[in-house]
This record gives structure tokens, sequence and C-alpha cells, in this order.
């Protein structure tokens, strides 16, 4: 009645009803597009028309939702309303009775507002991911600073860790009226036990993950946010392939994707050498043709003999990248003990014979 | 090499590929150290081996190996394809099974029988296994083993990464297979920690007493299928190349070497490589030629033999058919005929066949036998069919001959409604345990090709979709050669033929086709047998609940002379049926399809005006454009018209120049003397399946001028899809090579039509024709009775069961 009647504010009595729906358009009704359509090419353009004609027959030519909003309309069939509900925001603020410029006092407010925020957040079992400080700054714009983690934080101290030496760098102009802290992003922590004393806190601190998170959020603060890179094991049998390095996004637990899925054959740790050169690097070798292990080699210099060799591993480039028909496609590995006891890891070309040396196990 | 024992080799489709390799196959070598591959994994194993059954027998052969044995996982499904094409090699083939176990899951097992009664053991097994599981899976224990296990040879494979417990269970196995028989896999595969995994698994043989045995654990036969196997494991997981993984193999090495470069890398354990030759030797006492198939013995009375009741039962029924006496024509026919059922022994199959029709009788459902056994005398006398061999010009030998040694072929429709109750019959008579459907292998086709190796390779969705519904880019080439024109075409449809991707594309999606993706059940192919199936061929649920199915399709049974019956089910049947109860009710005239007065000139009127409405198979629009030319104006113009007005025939160009022969508009030409003798009733241009078969040619190979016809379809096509097959298939053998260029091409000359729609092979257009007969002898004369039988149909179609023409 309110949009579609003669007035902005609508109170219609209920013996009124019909007679004042009456003189309303049909898409007052809230029906599809569809039989607003229909119902206007045969001519029925007002409700009024609509309650002139038989229940039965209107719900058998335009179904059954124009007969539903219809009895809405006249208050004969209840309709439930559901509100949406705004959660509600992960902020706290605190105001200033006078523009403050002293770094002191700014410091110790922040500092309460993360504890504030934090007591927030404890409630439903969440961590910060992304933080965002906004300074009210007196004739001047709004300033803001953001935090982001790799690991969801619900520890102040951590969190004052990472904002304090920020805080000096933020320009506070002729002083600040207002702070604002927004939790941006949060994530669950759920398998953090909650503690009565704080000083219990800091005892507890033994969770590796939470550990390698605060160290590599302290380190992109340092360091710049793109500089902490991590590395990653990559299903492949192809040494340079199976691992690949990307920037620290978020620390999980390192064993949830590995545990994923669990291959037929799989390489183990042991077989991959514990550091890998960029490029292997050529060595003499003497092997017994065709496809013997290394006896001896000449490698950096120097001339080696083989105590122990094992293998060979014959690893394949993969096909589908267009390596089928290179030269080194097929490689034969072996891992050799030379006399000094050090452990390398050579590969022979299968179609060259020639050999390199390709890691070695520290 | 050693000449086949048996010198009557069964004809099979795969004998068909095989000629390709052997062609291509060079003397074998016989030098050096004998070594039998024991462990192989056919495309049989669904998604999973990368090379048919026939490949690795002939490169094993072509090898020197001392023997070959398939051991699909969990299934027999290879075996009948791999023992054709053995002895048409000249290599023993043993019999082998990789057994997978629910519990415990990291258990292999490799068991090969060493008579027919392990054999039927492992084939319980196998069925025991299959019918706990859902279709297509089977669930073992190790205790099922153990109760199986008599007579049958056993490898275990154990992994580096088997748990402690493999211990135990190798001094259990050790207990159970005692005398000798069980085996300790060792590989040479270069996977990592390979050669102190050999160290270790030679101190447990030496602990245990138990002798190594080398395999090369192998899945395809040549290196070049490494890509192929990649994208089979990929489709079978449901990722693509990268996201594999460890999934895949690491390296390419399991393709069959030859037996020297196995002794080389096995060369610290010589006893390994003697013993594939012992297992092989001693698993070589069962062959598949022992599987004596016995046909169900319940059919004749006691003491007479099949035949004779079979004579008794065709005399007293021609004496019904011909009640002014048997035509004298009639007479020696039928003679011919016994003596042809005779010498084969294939009285039990007519008497089967028989029995069922008489059951349809006695229950009232409409039935009609066809194929080309089904229009003998014999047939016409037992009531099977009512083509009358008066009629027709009858090629009994076509289907049955001294040459062929295989069991004669009849597919019986009934009346689609009540198929179900003929089954159940046969389910009743016989029990689950002696029959069972046959299974059809589903194979890749071009677009589900094109599709999951498109998926594999990482192509979007939108470019798969655009290229699959081009689907004539892989006209037919095998692999690679006419890969050049796919690519060709791809780049009209706006991809980079000079990719990497596309190409690889293109190769391996020639490559896959015609591969095994799944077994389904046939149409209504029952195997039926005196003792107990399971123990002939393992056997699983079917998608449909309470059926079951064999592992091998009709050719592997063809191929092993098994009986199989065809029960199809045709709307038309029971439409005629709804019109001669009409017919009673309301004229009172008694009507059978025999007694439909025949050869009605008002009824080929009819016909020629192309007034067919609702009238069986001519009813569509080609076939009524089509009417008004070809004039039919006899029975035979009937058959001609149902079997050449299809989609094959007129997209291979045959039905015109057939048409302009016929009315003299063009002279007969036979490309030469060897096709004159074929094709005599349809002018030269050879038009009509079966035809082939008068100068001996291959069953089921000949169609418009050479190709298969048979119902489990393009196999052969697909798979080898040149047109060197097709002449193979025209011309038997040698007489390929010596074919004229031009006669090839006049013969050939309709493939590309052949390819995509079958025609109907004549002697089964024949039974149709009579229906097509009686269909509008109805509609002539009882318009009315005709339209209400058609209107009381379900309306989905008449023809339920399409037009199967094994």
């Amino acid at each position: 009645m309110a949009r579609y009647g003669p007035d902005q504010i609508a109170a219609v009595p209920a013996k009124n009803v019909k007679r004042s729906l009456a003189a309303l358009p049909v898409a007052a009704l809230r029906i599809s597009a569809e039989i607003e359509t229909a119902l206007s090419e045969v001519g029925i353009e007002r409700i009024g028309q609509l309650l002139d004609l038989p229940h039965d027959e209107l719900a058998a030519r335009f179904g059954s939702e124009l007969l539903r909003r219809l009895d809405q309309a006249s208050g004969e069939r209840q309709e439930h309303i559901e509100a949406i509900q705004p959660a509600a925001p992960r902020q706290v603020t605190q105001a200033f009775a006078g523009p403050v410029a002293r770094l002191e006092i700014i410091r110790t407010v922040v500092r309460e507002l993360l504890m504030a925020l934090m007591a927030k957040l404890h409630g439903e079992q969440s961590g910060i991911r992304h933080l965002c400080l906004t300074f009210q700054r007196v004739d001047a714009e709004s300033t803001s600073l953001t935090l982001s983690l790799t690991y969801p934080s619900r520890d102040v101290d951590h969190l004052w860790s990472l904002v304090q030496p920020k805080l000096e760098r933020v320009p506070l102009g002729y002083g600040v009226e207002e702070i604002t802290l927004h939790a941006t992003r949060t994530a669950r922590v759920i398998d953090e036990q909650m503690y009565l004393w704080p000083e219990e806190l800091s005892a507890k601190r033994t969770d590796q993950t939470r550990a390698v998170g605060e160290l590599v959020d302290q380190l992109k603060d340092r360091l710049g946010p793109r500089a902490v890179k991590q590395v990653k094991a990559v299903e492949s049998y192809v040494p340079e392939q199976a691992f690949i390095q990307h920037v620290v996004q978020s620390i999980g637990s390192p064993h949830a994707d590995r545990a994923a899925r669990s291959a037929e054959v799989a390489i183990r740790l042991v077989n991959r050498p514990s550091q890998l050169f960029e490029t292997p690097e050529p060595a003499r070798v003497l092997a017994l043709v065709p496809d013997g292990p290394p006896a001896r080699f000449q490698w950096r210099g120097l001339e080696c003999a083989v105590r122990t060799s094992l293998g060979p591993e014959r690893v394949v480039a993969p096909w589908w990248a267009g390596h089928r028909s290179s030269s080194d496609a097929v490689r034969d590995y072996y891992e050799v003990e030379d006399t000094h006891g050090r452990w390398l890891w050579l590969f022979r070309v299968t179609a060259t014979g020639r050999w390199f040396v390709h890691g070695l196990w520290a | 090499m050693p000449a086949p024992q048996d010198q009557k080799v069964h004809t099979h489709p795969y004998r068909l590929a095989s000629r390709r390799a052997s062609a291509a196959r060079g003397p074998i070598q016989r030098s050096g150290p004998s070594y039998a591959e024991l462990a192989v994994t056919s495309n049989l194993t669904f998604l999973t081996g990368a090379s048919h059954p026939d490949e690795f027998v002939f490169r094993a052969a072509q090898l020197g190996y001392h023997a070959l044995a398939l051991a699909d996982h969990n299934s027999l499904a290879g075996i009948v394809r791999a023992h054709v094409a053995a002895k048409e090699a000249g290599i023993p083939f043993v019999v082998g099974c990789r057994l997978r176990f629910t519990g415990p899951d990291w258990l292999t097992v490799l068991v090969y029988p060493t008579s027919r009664p392990a054999y039927g053991r492992l084939c319980r097994l196998l069925t025991l296994g299959k019918r706990r599981a859902a279709k297509g899976q089977c669930q073992l224990t190790l205790d099922d083993l153990i109760e199986h296990s008599a007579g049958l040879l056993a490898i275990l494979a154990l992994g580096e990464s088997a748990p402690s417990a493999a211990l135990d269970t190798l001094h259990l196995l050790r207990e159970v297979f005692d005398d000798g028989r069980l085996s300790l896999a060792v590989t040479r595969l270069f996977e990592p920690d390979e050669s102190e995994w050999l160290h270790k698994l030679q101190t447990l043989s030496r602990r245990t007493d138990v002798p190594l045995v080398a395999i090369n654990d192998i899945y395809y036969h040549d290196p070049d299928r490494k890509p192929l196997q990649d994208v089979l494991t990929c489709i079978r997981h449901g990722c693509t190349l990268p996201e594999a993984g460890f999934r895949l193999f690491p390296n390419g090495e399991r393709y069959l070497k030859p037996p020297t470069e196995m002794a080389r890398l096995l060369a610290e354990y010589p006893q390994a490589i003697a013993r594939t030759v012992e297992i092989a030797e001693r698993a070589g006492d069962f062959n598949l030629d022992q599987l004596r198939y016995e046909y169900p013995d319940e059919l004749c009375p006691p003491g007479i033999t099949p035949m004779e009741h079979l004579r008794e039962l065709t005399w007293q029924g021609a004496r019904k058919r011909y009640p002014g006496g048997v035509p004298t024509r009639v007479c020696h026919e039928l003679e011919h005929e016994f003596a042809l059922i005779d010498e084969l022994s294939y009285a039990p199959y007519f008497l089967t066949v028989h029995d069922l029709v008489t059951f349809a009788r006695s229950r009232g459902i409409l039935c009609q036998g066809r194929g080309a056994a089904a229009n003998s005398a014999v047939c016409f006398c037992l009531g099977v069919t009512s083509v009358d061999p008066a009629r027709i010009d009858v090629l009994f030998e076509r289907f049955v001959s001294r040459e062929r040694n295989e069991p004669p072929d009849i597919d019986i429709d009934f009346e689609h409604e009540r198929r179900e109750e003929v089954i159940q019959y046969i389910y009743e008579k016989y029990g689950r345990e002696r029959a069972a459907l046959t299974a059809e292998v589903i194979t890749y086709r071009r677009r589900s090709a094109v599709r999951d190796v498109g998926k594999v390779l990482g192509l979007s969705l939108d470019a798969v979709d655009r290229i699959a519904k081009q689907i004539n880019i892989w006209a037919d080439h095998g692999a690679g050669s006419r890969a050049d024109e796919s690519l060709a075409r791809l780049a009209a449809l706006g991809f980079d033929p000079t990719d990497t991707t596309i190409r690889l594309f293109v190769e391996l999606v020639g490559q896959i086709i015609g591969f095994p993706r799944h077994l389904s059940q046939h149409v209504g192919g029952f195997v039926i047998t005196r003792g107990p199936l399971s123990e002939l061929v393992p056997i699983e649920n079917a998608a449909m609940p309470r059926r079951t199915v064999i592992e091998w399709d009709k050719d592997d049974i063809d191929a092993l002379g098994m009986l199989k019956v065809d029960v199809l089910g045709l709307g038309m049947l029971s439409c005629i049926r709804k019109s001669f109860e009409l017919l009673e009710q309301h004229h009172s005239r008694t009507l059978t399809l025999a007694t439909i007065p025949v050869e009605d000139p008002a009824v080929y009127e009819m016909l020629c005006r192309a007034d067919t409405v609702g009238v069986f198979q001519i009813e569509s629009r080609a076939q009524m454009t089509m009417l008004p030319r070809l004039k039919p104006r006899c029975y035979y113009d009937l058959v001609i018209e149902v079997a050449i007005v299809r989609p094959g025939p007129i997209v291979g160009d045959m039905v015109h120049p057939y048409l302009r022969r016929r009315n003299g508009e063009e002279p007969v030409y036979y490309p030469d003397e060897k096709t004159r003798r074929v094709p005599r009733k349809d002018l030269g241009r050879s038009t009509l399946p079966g035809t082939g078969h008068d100068s001996g040619y291959r069953r089921g190979r000949v169609y418009a001028g050479g190709s298969r016809v048979t119902s489990s379809g393009n196999y052969g096509l697909e798979k080898q899809g040149r047109n060197s097959t097709l002449a193979h298939a025209v011309y038997r053998g040698d007489d390929c090579q010596r074919l004229r260029a031009g006669v090839r091409r006049a013969v050939l000359q309709p493939a590309p039509g052949v390819q995509r729609v079958r025609g109907f092979p004549e002697s089964h257009a024949a039974s149709f024709a009579l229906l097509v007969y009686a269909s509008a002898w109805l509609k002539r004369y009882y318009p009315a009775v005709f339209t209400t039988a058609l209107l009381k149909q379900p309306t989905d179609g008449l023809l339920c069961s399409g037009p199967d023409c094994p």
C-alpha cells in the first residue's frame, strides 16, 4: 500500500483491505514478471480485476504463485518475513576528547584496543588474518594501516610486536581524534586452549605451526611481504620439478597436503639428495658400458674412486611437456659413495652416455 | 616355430588385427636365453593396460619369447583374444590372472592354472569375488584364494612398501602353494631403491626357500605406448597429466624387452629367468583348447542322439509345413543340411532354438528367427522361421560351413512385451549356474576419446566440446596414418596445429579409439552350458538387477565354439499378434505368419505407391521415397529394400547405382572375377552384407564391399580403421596383396558410408521382409484391424530393440 498507494505511509483497517487493494496495479502483489505479462495480455492490470475472477481458475491459468500472493495481500494467508541480520562487525573504536598527537598515548590506546578486539574474537573462536587500523585525523584525511598474517592469531603480544614498529611511521598530522581497529578477515582457531592466567600463555607457546607462523610474520614485516618464501613438495619423479617455491600465504599443518593422497609408487625422501645443484655439473666417469654403475669419476677437478653405488633409478622427462624428443629425456641416477665418504648423486644421460653430478647428501 | 596344433583355427576378429601385425613381423629369433613374460596387463584391465592382447602376443612371438601369459587384474576377459592370436603367431600362451585383494589390499598374487579343474576353480574364485561386488568390481580376500588354490601356480609380487605382515603372508602362501608352486617376483624396472630391494628379496628367497622369478610387469607392448598408458591412468583417476604425480609409473620400462635384454638386466639372478620358463611349461599343461564346450543335454529324450531327434522333429514339421507332400527340392535341401549339421555336430544348437520357439508358441508369443542359419530348410520345418526355402535362394553354407568351425548364429525376435518371459524361461530351465548373458565390450569411440583425452591433456572444456562436435575430424585414421589430415581440420577450427599439446592430442585420440572402456551386457545373447558356467568363465553382475553377465563377448564365444542364442525383442511382432487376435474376434479369420496369402499383387501395388505408414521397416521417409523407384514386385525386392535403404549404403553411394543397374540404365560391372562370384543378386554393386560368403569370405566382414557387420560394432573398423583392413575383409589374407589397385578402389570406394552406419545382412533382411509383407498385407486388407493394433502399441517407436544383426 505504501509503495503503490496514494499515501507514503498506509495503514488499512481490516474491513477495507479488499477495497483498497483493488485500485492497486497487479505488480504490487510482488509476482514474477512472466505472470505480470501473462496478466497484461488478457487485460488485467489492477488487483481488483483479479479479485473479481473465480479463485480456482486463477490458479489453473496462472499458477499457484499468483494465488498465494493474492491471499497474502488480503491477509488470508500468513507471510513470514525473515530478516537478514548483519554479522556484528569485528571492530573496536576509541575516540579522544581532543586531537592527540603524542605517540605514547596512541600506543597505549592501540594496545588497549587490540586487547579489546581479542576479547571480542575469543568468544568466536577466531583469530585475525587481516587487521586494519584507521586513524581519524584533524583537518586531514584519515590514514590507515593494514596488517596481513600468515597464521590466524589472537595473541596480543604477537600482534603488538607487529603493529608497534609501524605505529611510529604513521603520519599523525595535527593530531588524531579517533582510532578504529577492524579485523577485516578472520579465520577459525579451534585447536587452541583458552587460558585463565596470561602468564600460562607464554609457557604454553609450544605449538610449532604457530611459532613458525609468528616468525614468518615478523620476517615479512621486516623484509617485505614477498621476501619470505616456502618450498613445497610436488608429486613428480623429475627432481627439478619435485618442489616449488612460493610466497608464504598461510601456514597450515605441514602434513596436511602430503597425507591427502597416497600414491602407488612414491619417492622416499632418502632417495633425493639434501642439496640439489641448480644445474647438473658435468663429470668424467669411468663406468661399464652400456649401463654399468660408475667406478671412478672426476668432478670439480678431483679424482674419486667409488666405494659403493646404489641404483640406477631411471627418470624420464614428462612427455606431455614436449620433452620426449630432447636428448636428455632419460637419465639413470646412481647414489654413489666415494672414498672420501661423500654421498653424491650422479646421473648418466642414456642417449649420450654423458655423466653429471646433480646433488649431494650433506 | 611350432605349428599350431589344431589345424582348424577358429575364425576370430582379432585374427584380422593379427594379419596386420604378422605382415610386419620379421623372422623369429630363437637364440640366446629363454624367457617367458608372466605378468602382462592388457587393455582389458580397463583404463590400465595400454595394448591389445594380440599386440602383446605378436610382439612376444617376434622377440622370440618362450611363452607369454596374460594376467589381467581380477579378470580373464582377454584370454580368448590372446589365445587366438597366440595360435596364429605360434607362441605358447599361458592363461593367468593378477589377483588384487580387498583384504589385505597391498597384496598382489599372480596365478596360473595348470589343469582344466584348476582353471574351473580360478573362474569360480573370480565369479565369487565379482558376484559379491558391484558391476565391474571384485571383492576377494586371501581366504578365498586359499580355498581355491589347488592346481594353481602362484607368484607373489611384493613391493618395497609391503608391510611387515607380508612375511607372514609369504609363509602362509608357501604352505598353501606347496610342491614348489609359489615364486617370488623380482623386477628390474629402474625404480628407486630397486637394487637394495632385490638383495633383500634374494635373502628372503633363500631363507624361505621360495624361488625367485623374473617379471617385467608389462602394461604396453611397445615403449611408444607409455604416453597412452599415462593418459589411461589419468582417465582412471580423473586428473590431468601434471596432477597425476606418483600415480603414474616412474618411467617407461614396462614394455616387452628382448629376452637377451631381460637376461642381461637380471644377470645376477639367472635362476629367476630360468624359473619363468619352468612356470610357463607347468602352466602350459592347461590350454584354452581343453575347454570343451558342451551343449546342454536335456533337449533330447534319453536313448537317442541329438541328431536323430532333430531329424525326427524336422520331418514332423516338414509334413506339417507341406501338407501336400514335401517338395523334392526341399527334401534334397534338408538332407544336405542334415549332413552339414551332423558333420559339425550342431544338432543340439538347433534343438535349443527349437525348444525356445516351442516354448514361445505354447505361450502364444509370436516369434521369428533370423540370420543365415535361420533361413535354412531345417529351421523352416522346425517352425523357427517362416521364410519358405522354396521362395528364397537359401545359402545355408554361408553361415554354417565346414571351413569356419563356429556355431551357427540364429537370432530370435520375440514380441518385445513378452521377451522377459522367454528370458525367465531360460533361467528357470537351465538355472543361473548354467545360463548367463554375454558381455559386450564397450570401446572408445571418437566422441568419448576426444572428451577423455582432452580432459587429461588439460584442454578447456569449451575446446573439448568444440572438437567433440566436429567429430569427423577423426574420420577413421589409425594411429598416425592420417594425423596430418586431422591436424588440418583442427586448424580450421582455430587450433594451432604446431602446438605440442594439439599434436599429442591428435596422436593419442587416434591411439585410444577402439580401446575397451568397460563391459556391458549384450542385448540378448545367452550362453547356455551343460555344466556350471562359472567353471568356464567368470560371471559378474550386470547393471540391471538379477542379471548376470559373463566376461567374454560374442567373438570370444564364437572362437571357443560356444552356443549362443540371441533373444531379442521386436515391437512389430506384438503388433502383428494383436492384429491376428483382432482378426479372429471380428472377422473370424485365423491367420499365422505362415498362412498369410503370399505374393499378393494388391499389396505390392500399395507398396509401390509408398503408402506405407505403419508398415514395418519401410515407413521412414527415405524408404518411402525409394519405394516408387525400386517398385517392389516380389518378396525378394522387399528383402533388398530392407537391406539397402539404410544410411550406410545411401551415404556410401551404393543405392543409386543399384537402382540404375536394376532399371538397365547402366551396365552391370564386376571389378574382377573374384567379386563376380559374390554379388549375384545385387548386380555388382555389392550392397548386400552377407553376399560375400559364397566364395568363402569371412563371416560378418563383408558388407558393401568390405566392412564388418556386427552388433558389437565397429571394433574391427575403429581399431584398424584402414582401407587395407577392408581389403582383407573381402579378399582373404594374401589375396589382398595381389589385388590390383583399380579393383581395390572399386571394391573399397564405398567405404566412407560404411564406417558410419551399418547396413543389414541379406539373411536378416529376409526375415524382416516377411514381417514387412505381413504388416503390409494387414494394412491392405484389414486397415482398421492393423491401425488398432498399432495404436495399442507403446508410443515410443515400434522397433523396441533395434535391428540387431550380429
